[in-house]
C-alpha cells in the first residue's frame, strides 16, 4: 500500500514536470525563473485560455481593444509605429508599450515597476482610462455570460465559472509562455552558428560598453537607470521615482531587453527613437547628465561609425524569427 | 504526495486542536457613528454640528490572535476578512479555539501585510473583483472609507481615503490590540466617529495611493475599535 502511494506521488509529481517543459523551459545556462510556478502550475488548458483572453478585446468596455493591440507578437509583443501606446477611442497614453516576452524572470512590471508580479499586470492596463477604460468586476461578468468562456474555464479549472483570480492567473500563464532564446545569438553561444566579423567585432564592443546594463543572457539587469534621456518637457516623466518617491530615483527607468530589438522599435519609454542608429548616437553623443546618472555612463563613450554599425550588426544577431512567427503564440483560432 | 504533505501538516499545526476539546470563538462588529448604528447613504450630524455621508466602507482584518501577556497563544485561521458596510454577513467571524485557553488580548492588523502583497492573484476576499486593489501600481487597499462632508473642499463635497502602501517607509498596515477578558462572543465596536472626529475636512485632500498622509490616516483610523 505505502509503496502503491509512493509510486502514484511520484508519477503525479512527474507528470506536473512534464506538462510544465512543453509550455515552458528555462533555456540552458539561463539563471532561475523568479515567477512562483508552484502557485500557478502551467497547464495546456490554461495557457489556451490565458491566450484567448490575451487576444480578446472583450477586456475592454466598448470590446474594441484587446492586450494584443499594443503587444502585437510580429512585434515581439510591442506596439509597432506608435511612440505612445495608442488606446480605446484613440486615446493616446503616455509611455511606450514594451517587447512581452522571458517575463517568468522578471522582479516587477512597467517601465518604473510599478507592478509587483505578472499576474498583477493586467489590471493596469483593463482599468487605464486611456488604454481598455474597463473594471475587472465587469470583466468577469461578461466573461461569465460568454458561452465561448464557459468551455474555457471549465477545461482550465474544472468549473465553467470565471474569477479575478483565475483570469489574471490564466493571461499569466500564456505571457508565461513568451519565451525567446533561439536567435542567432543563442545558436552562437550553443556552437551551432557563427557570428560574422563584423557581428563579433560588435559582440566585443557591445560587452564592453553595453552588457553591464543590458546584462545576457536576458539582454537586461532587470534594474532601474537613467540612460541619460533628454527630459521630454511635455511628458516630464520621472520613471521610478514615481513609485518610490525617493529622489534617487529620478528618471531611472527598467533596463529593457534588446531580444528581438530589430521588430520593437520606437525605442525607449516614450519611442522617441525610430531606428537603432538614433540610439547609437544617443549614447555617443546625447547623453545627459544629472545626478542620477547611471556611474557608466558618465564618462563618454566614444565609438566610430564603423563600430556602431558592428554594434547594430550585433543586435540584430538577437532577432528569434522562431518567436516572432510562432503560430501557437499567435492568435486563437478556432480549431 | 503533495496532498499526504498537506495532510500531514495539517495534522501537526492542529494537534492541538485534535487532543483537546474545541470551543466557539466568534467577533462581531458593530460599525456605528457616534452611539447610532452606521447605515450608508444616510446624513449624520458630528459633533461639531457639520453634516457627513458615507457611500462606502471597507476594510480588511487579517492575522488574527489571541495573546497572552504579550505572547501569542492561539493564531485564528489564518484567513483575511473583508468587512464591507453593504453586507452585514461581513460583520461576523466565526472560528473555533482549545478549550481553556487563557489570554488577556485580541490582536489583529488592520490591512494586508506585505508578503500576500506581492504573491501575485489570490482567490476570495481577496480576488482583486473585491475593489480593494490598487490597478496602476500593485497593492491591496487596507481600508476605503468615502463619503461627503459640507466642510470638504473638494468637488461635491466629497473625500476619498484609500489608505494602503506596504514598502517601506509607506508601510500602511496596522496592528490593534484590545484588552480583553475571556468570553466566547466579542462585541467590537467600529466607532467611526472617533476616526474622523481627527480628521480636518477642510484640509484633507483625498488619498488613493500610498504615502505618507496615507499612514497617519490609517493610525487615527485605529481609534475605531473599541471592545464592548
Ligand atoms: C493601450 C495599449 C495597451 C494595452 C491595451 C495593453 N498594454 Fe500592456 N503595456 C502598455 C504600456 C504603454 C506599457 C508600459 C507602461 C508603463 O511602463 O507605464 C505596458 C506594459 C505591459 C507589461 C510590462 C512589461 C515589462 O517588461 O515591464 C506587461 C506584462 C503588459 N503590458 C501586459 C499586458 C496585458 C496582459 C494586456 C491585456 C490585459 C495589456 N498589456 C494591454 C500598453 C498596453
Ligand atoms: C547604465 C545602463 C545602460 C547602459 C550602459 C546602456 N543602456 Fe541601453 N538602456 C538603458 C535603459 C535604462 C534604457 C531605457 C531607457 C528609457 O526608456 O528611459 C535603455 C534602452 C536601450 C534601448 C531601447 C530598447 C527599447 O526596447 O526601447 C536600446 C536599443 C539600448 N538601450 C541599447 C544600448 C546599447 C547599444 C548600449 C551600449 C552602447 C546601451 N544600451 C548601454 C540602460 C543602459
Amino acid at each position: 500500500m505505502r509503496y502503491l502511494l509512493f509510486c502514484l506521488g511520484f508519477w503525479m509529481l512527474f507528470s506536473f514536470f512534464e506538462k510544465e517543459n512543453n509550455l515552458f523551459y528555462v533555456p540552458r545556462n539561463w539563471p532561475k525563473p523568479v515567477y512562483n510556478f508552484k502557485n500557478n502550475l502551467l497547464t495546456e488548458q490554461k495557457v489556451l485560455l490565458g491566450r484567448n483572453l490575451f487576444y480578446d478585446p472583450l477586456l475592454s468596455r466598448d470590446n474594441t481593444i484587446s492586450c494584443a493591440s499594443c503587444h502585437s507578437p510580429f512585434n515581439a509583443f510591442a506596439h509597432v509605429d506608435h511612440n505612445l501606446s495608442h488606446g480605446i477611442e484613440d486615446r493616446i497614453g503616455t509611455r511606450n508599450s514594451p517587447t512581452l516576452m522571458n517575463l517568468a524572470w522578471h522582479q516587477s512590471f512597467m517601465w518604473d515597476g510599478a507592478i509587483n508580479h505578472l499576474d498583477m499586470q493586467a489590471l493596469a492596463p483593463i482599468s487605464h482610462p486611456a488604454e481598455m477604460d474597463e473594471k475587472i468586476e465587469n470583466v468577469i461578468l461578461k466573461l461569465n455570460r460568454t458561452k465561448k468562456y464557459k468551455s474555457l474555464y471549465f477545461n482550465a479549472f474544472g468549473d465553467s465559472i470565471a474569477t479575478g483570480e483565475r483570469t489574471l492567473k490564466a493571461i499569466s500563464q500564456f505571457m508565461l509562455t513568451l519565451v525567446s532564446a533561439n536567435s542567432k545569438y543563442d545558436l552562437v553561444k550553443q556552437h551551432k552558428a557563427k557570428f560574422t566579423l563584423q557581428e563579433k567585432n560588435g559582440y566585443k564592443l557591445f560587452q564592453k560598453h553595453c552588457a553591464s546594463c543590458h546584462q545576457e543572457p536576458l539582454f537586461t539587469n532587470l534594474k532601474f537607470e537613467n540612460n541619460g534621456l533628454k527630459v521630454d518637457s511635455k511628458l516630464n516623466d520621472i520613471g521610478r521615482m514615481k513609485i518610490t518617491q525617493n529622489a534617487k530615483d529620478s528618471l531611472k527607468f527598467k533596463v529593457p531587453t534588446l531580444r528581438n530589438i530589430e521588430f520593437s522599435y520606437p525605442y525607449m519609454h516614450d519611442g522617441r527613437f525610430k531606428k537603432l542608429n538614433q540610439v547609437m548616437n544617443h549614447y555617443t553623443n546625447e547623453i545627459q547628465h544629472s545626478s542620477t546618472l547611471a556611474e557608466n555612463l558618465r564618462k563618454p563613450i566614444a565609438l566610430t561609425s564603423n563600430e556602431k554599425v558592428d554594434i547594430i550588426a550585433f543586435l540584430l544577431t538577437l532577432t528569434d524569427k522562431e518567436f516572432l512567427f510562432n503560430p501557437k503564440l499567435g492568435f486563437p483560432r478556432a480549431k | 504526495m503533495k496532498l499526504l504533505i498537506v495532510f500531514f501538516f495539517f495534522l501537526m499545526t492542529n494537534a492541538k486542536l485534535l487532543s483537546q476539546k474545541a470551543e466557539n470563538f466568534e467577533i462581531d462588529f458593530e460599525p456605528t457613528f457616534l452611539s447610532t448604528q452606521l447605515h450608508l447613504n444616510q446624513y449624520y450630524k458630528t459633533n461639531q454640528d457639520d453634516s457627513i455621508q458615507f457611500t462606502s466602507f471597507k476594510f480588511y482584518i487579517s492575522n488574527l490572535a489571541l495573546v497572552n501577556e504579550n505572547e501569542v497563544v492561539w493564531k485564528l485561521n489564518p484567513g483575511f476578512y473583508l468587512i464591507d458596510l453593504e453586507d452585514s454577513n461581513s460583520f461576523k467571524i466565526k472560528s473555533v479555539i482549545p478549550e481553556n485557553m487563557i489570554y488577556n488580548q485580541i490582536t489583529f492588523d488592520l490591512g494586508i501585510d506585505s508578503l500576500t502583497n506581492v504573491s501575485g492573484a489570490l482567490g476570495g476576499a481577496l480576488d482583486p473583483t473585491q475593489g480593494m486593489y490598487w490597478t496602476w501600481q500593485s497593492g491591496y487597499i487596507n481600508l476605503k472609507l468615502e463619503g461627503n462632508c459640507n466642510q470638504s473642499l473638494q468637488s461635491n463635497n466629497e473625500f476619498i481615503f484609500h489608505l494602503g502602501g506596504y514598502q517601506s517607509p509607506f508601510n500602511a498596515i496596522q496592528k490593534i490590540s484590545l484588552q480583553t477578558k475571556k468570553q466566547s462572543t466579542y462585541q467590537i465596536g467600529i466607532e467611526l466617529n472617533n476616526w474622523i472626529s481627527e480628521v480636518d475636512f477642510h484640509q484633507a485632500k483625498s488619498i488613493m495611493s500610498p504615502r505618507k498622509e496615507a499612514i497617519e490616516m490609517a493610525v487615527k483610523a485605529t481609534k475605531m475599535f473599541v471592545l464592548k
